[in-house]
């Protein structure tokens, strides 16, 4: 009797804190999106970056384990999944552009999928870090479950995989707007493409709030380079 | 803590996530649109899964979801108007359900600072000029005989 009192007593806690982490995770994202649109949209003020910040210094001001956090919003990071296959929508939608541009668009993702994890990869090497992390920043530009995936096939660390890839997603989002400008890119073909395949589902999710059309092109780069990296990485490195 | 305490900040949080995420359109038939939309969703992503471990494919399930999505839509021959509102709103707050894997760089810090260097000049700087070198490319292929159609 006393053992299961103790136990929902425990089980009770695990719920209330949940609830908290949630509403605080929450909280501090509808925070950063205002933040972000208050400023005009300053890439800076990215609303994955922000929100990170300020869950990050909770969770360390209030000395709670990184762990029992991302325990306690377990049920929020399920959602990646329903949201990554509705994908599929803005793909489906311009189907037509797609068709029409045919290899113009196949050609750029191919292209980003060779460089990103070049340029990464150049940069380890140079600096003689370990092998595992040479492995792991050659996924870099590809979506955070298939990243883990292929960095464990090829020896590399999956957990530091998914942590570079959102950080490179989220630079990648942040220094678009930046580079549009300077690059004086108004095409959202030549926008989405790039966000897809170098900033990938962060990137997407930019693109999305540009336009539909954007939104579509970084979703194909998005899976078309997830594809082609995860097929040809393990050929290569295994 | 007082009944009335807890009370007020319930309505305060409330009002605080109906105001930031406009919850306030919110009617009984978009709860029933919200409830189907999801439940599809959350059925292809398992079924993916499924597909996945089933025949030990090397091969994201989230990438395969997509093409299974796009075959239902393909084969329905347009999207269902009960699936876009809700995977709109999934698709423009993807960012909100990263949050916990970009917390987790809390737990790798010793990593971070062992290999602080090579890490930042590979997140922000390589990113920085792939980014710029494939928007640069990919302007000129896009631009090959459209012109400044590709513009709009």
């Amino acid at each position: 009797m006393i053992n299961e009192g103790v136990l929902n007593q425990d089980f009770i806690t695990q719920i209330v804190l949940s609830i908290m982490a949630i509403a605080l995770t929450l909280m501090s994202y509808a925070l950063a999106r205002r933040l972000f649109f208050a400023a005009r949209q300053t890439p800076l003020l990215n609303p994955l970056f922000i929100s990170s910040i300020i869950i990050g210094l909770v969770v360390m001001f209030t000395d709670t384990n990184v762990l029992d956090y991302r325990q306690h919003v377990s049920l929020l990071e399920l959602f990646i999944w329903p949201a990554t296959a509705a994908l599929a929508l803005p793909l489906y939608a311009q189907v037509d552009t797609i068709k029409a541009m045919g290899w113009r668009v196949v050609l750029p993702i191919l292209i980003a999928g060779t460089l990103a994890p070049f340029f990464a990869w150049l940069i380890v090497w140079f600096l003689d870090a370990p092998l595992d992390l040479q492995m792991t920043v050659l996924v870099k530009s590809i979506t955070t479950p298939l990243a883990m995936q292929t960095a464990s096939i090829i020896g590399g660390l999956p957990d530091m995989a998914a942590i570079i890839v959102i950080l490179t997603g989220i630079v990648g989002a942040t220094v678009a707007p930046f580079l549009f400008a300077a690059f004086n890119i108004k095409s959202s073909i030549t926008k989405g493409l790039t966000l897809g395949a170098i900033a990938h589902v962060v990137g997407t999710s930019s693109a999305i709030n540009i336009d539909q059309r954007c939104g579509a092109l970084a979703s194909l780069a998005l899976c078309l380079n997830g594809l082609v990296t995860s097929i040809c990485l393990p050929l290569f490195f295994t | 803590m007082a009944k009335w305490v807890q009370t007020c900040l319930l309505l305060f949080t409330k009002r605080i996530l109906f105001k930031l995420f406009n919850l306030h359109r919110i009617t009984l038939q978009s709860i029933r649109n919200v409830a189907l939309s999801l439940a599809t969703l959350a059925w292809i992503a398992l079924l993916s899964h499924f597909i996945v471990s089933y025949f030990n494919l090397r091969f994201s399930a989230a990438i395969l979801s997509i093409f299974i999505l796009f075959g239902f839509l393909v084969i329905n021959k347009g999207i269902p108007a009960f699936l876009k509102p809700t995977a709109d709103f999934l698709m423009k707050h993807m960012g909100l359900f990263l949050i916990p894997a970009v917390i987790m760089v809390l737990a790798y810090k010793d990593y971070f600072f062992a290999h602080g260097f090579s890490l930042l000049l590979v997140i922000v700087l390589s990113t920085f000029v792939s980014f710029a070198v494939v928007l640069l490319v990919t302007h000129k292929i896009v631009n090959i005989g459209l012109g400044k159609d590709s513009d709009k």
